[in-house]
């Protein structure tokens, strides 16, 4: 049976300051692995697993605000946080919410200037901003996170992450399975052990990736302008295919292996095998440099980048 | 129903947490609407993929404390209705554009380094055609929406596809002095494809706002 609490915020314009926020302490039990459904579209969300079947929200709301809506039911928590007409799309003082779900919750969020924490949670999360940076941190099962503006920043060791931002930065750290990361122009940064399979994609950020795969799987490199560092343990099976139109390549994973020019133009192949084989690699530039290097031992999952010319 | 509330809530649809009035007009639509339906296959496809994945987790045990305390409960199977509702949003994301862009990233002819031919050169003048019209689509529904994003994330988006624009152009410019070159195709393909996502992720933030 649905609850259902709405909280109007009755604000006079002018009566209080622009930056002041009315505060908010509400809790409502919820399922140990339901899903946790929050809106915000001016102001920060820090979203915090713990173990309690409770869905508690400390903070925050700022003037603009015209209700926060929380509800829930056997399955899902909905949180929104109800903007005044008037103030949609427009620079307004914001709403700071810390949210604390069970801890195997499925966290879905939406910002629109604000960023985006999730920290300890266990179930998927699924995270959207405009213009707000997004972190993660634990071991979602499964991290879907985007931003227009804002960097893009997970830690964990979740077996399926998409994270995509247009303009900022794009870091994945202690990656392990399926990952998707892409930019336009902001740079990406991967680092992980055991990845089966992925794409990395940029058009003009620079991709630096420094880790292994497990055998027989595949990962795609893929820029137009930006650089391309990939730093392999020499242990690590891999066949490698380098295209680049007219970038360079240096090639310190196996120096005997050199560039060849396969057509009329400038374009450039390199095709070799380390350690007898196994992941397939492929590396795709436009114009950008590519340096294939060996990993510094205990470097895989550090996302150290020493050494990185 | 409009076809963008639609799809905005197949998720939901899929997770069967609709009212019983919102899953009326929903299916009623799905009835009606071919591309809706298509999505919501795809979509169902990509939740049932995704709940193929496997479950098991071998952190580094000094990195993290609290994994190995989950590591030591009995690993259990979620229920179907738990499959990630962001695998839903994701496949969402991705099946907004792919109707129009599936037919566009199959191999349309010969992709070896081969010579130049006439087959080949259409194949990708026509390619590159439907994302042209793709693109086009995409912005005149941003332009329908664009005011409900914020200035700065307008500016931004803007930024991003010029920067995008001047990747497209080169590339261009190098396929017509090297015409079928498979690599610059695939680059201009990818270029291409990020222009749409770029766009597409825009609307969909100016809907939701």
């Amino acid at each position: 049976m649905r609850t259902t609490s709405v909280v109007c915020m009755a604000i006079v314009l002018g009566a209080a300051p622009a930056w002041a926020q009315r505060p908010v302490n509400e809790r409502k039990p919820a399922p140990h692995d339901g899903t946790i459904k929050v809106t915000n579209l001016a102001g920060a969300i820090r979203v915090t697993g713990w173990d309690r079947d409770t869905v508690a929200i400390t903070g925050g709301l700022g003037e603009a605000v015209e209700q926060l809506e929380f509800s829930t039911d056997e399955r899902a928590t909905r949180i929104r946080v109800l903007l005044k007409r008037e103030y949609r799309a427009k620079p307004v003082a914001g709403s700071d919410l810390e949210i604390r779900v069970p801890r195997e919750s499925h966290v879905a969020v939406r910002t629109g200037t604000g960023p985006i924490t999730v920290s300890d949670v266990w179930g998927a999360v699924d995270l959207e901003s405009a213009d707000g940076e997004i972190r993660v941190a634990g071991t979602p099962r499964f991290v879907y996170a985007r931003s227009v503006g804002g960097a893009v920043d997970i830690q964990g060791m979740s077996k399926l992450v998409r994270a995509s931002s247009v303009s900022g930065s794009v870091t994945i750290r202690r990656a392990a399975g399926y990952v998707e990361a892409s930019t336009v122009s902001g740079d990406v940064r991967l680092s992980g052990r055991n990845l089966w399979e992925g794409e990395v994609s940029t058009v003009s950020g620079d991709i630096v990736f420094n880790g292994s795969f497990d055998s027989g799987g595949s990962f795609s490199f893929e820029t137009s302008s930006g650089s391309v560092d990939v730093r392999l343990p020499s242990s690590m099976g891999a066949d490698i295919d380098v295209v680049t139109y007219s970038g360079s390549i240096t090639n310190e994973l196996q120096p005997d292996a050199k560039p060849v020019r396969t057509a009329n133009g400038p374009r450039r192949e390199l095709i070799f095998s380390i350690a007898g084989g196994g992941t397939r690699l492929a590396i795709r530039t436009f114009k950008g440099a590519v340096r294939l290097l060996k990993a510094e031992t205990g470097a895989a999952s550090g996302g150290s980048r020493r050494g990185i010319p | 129903m409009r076809h963008e509330e639609v799809r905005a809530r197949l998720d939901d649809y899929l997770d069967d947490s609709l009212s019983p009035t919102d899953r009326a007009a929903i299916e009623g639509h799905l009835r009606e609407c071919e591309a809706c339906r298509a999505e919501a296959a795809a979509l169902a496809e990509l939740l049932t993929e995704a709940g193929r994945l496997p479950r098991e987790l071998v952190p580094p045990k000094d990195l993290w404390p609290a994994i190995d305390r989950r590591l030591e409960e009995p690993r259990r199977i979620l229920p179907r209705r738990w499959i990630p509702m962001a695998a839903a949003a994701a496949v969402l994301v991705a099946t907004i554009t792919t109707v129009t862009v599936v037919r566009m990233t199959r191999p349309t002819g010969p992709t070896g380094a081969g010579p130049s031919g006439p087959v080949a050169g259409r194949s990708w003048a026509a390619t590159e055609s439907e994302y042209r019209a793709a693109v086009s689509e995409l912005r005149e529904a941003l332009s329908a929406v664009g005011n409900d994003l914020a200035p700065e994330t307008r500016n931004r988006v803007n930024r991003s596809l010029r920067v995008v624009d001047a990747a497209i152009e080169e590339m261009r410019a190098a396929l017509a002095r090297d015409p079928n070159d498979p690599a610059l195709e695939q680059l201009l393909r990818a270029a291409y494809q990020k222009k749409l996502e770029v766009l597409r992720q825009a609307t969909d933030l100016a809907a939701e706002t």
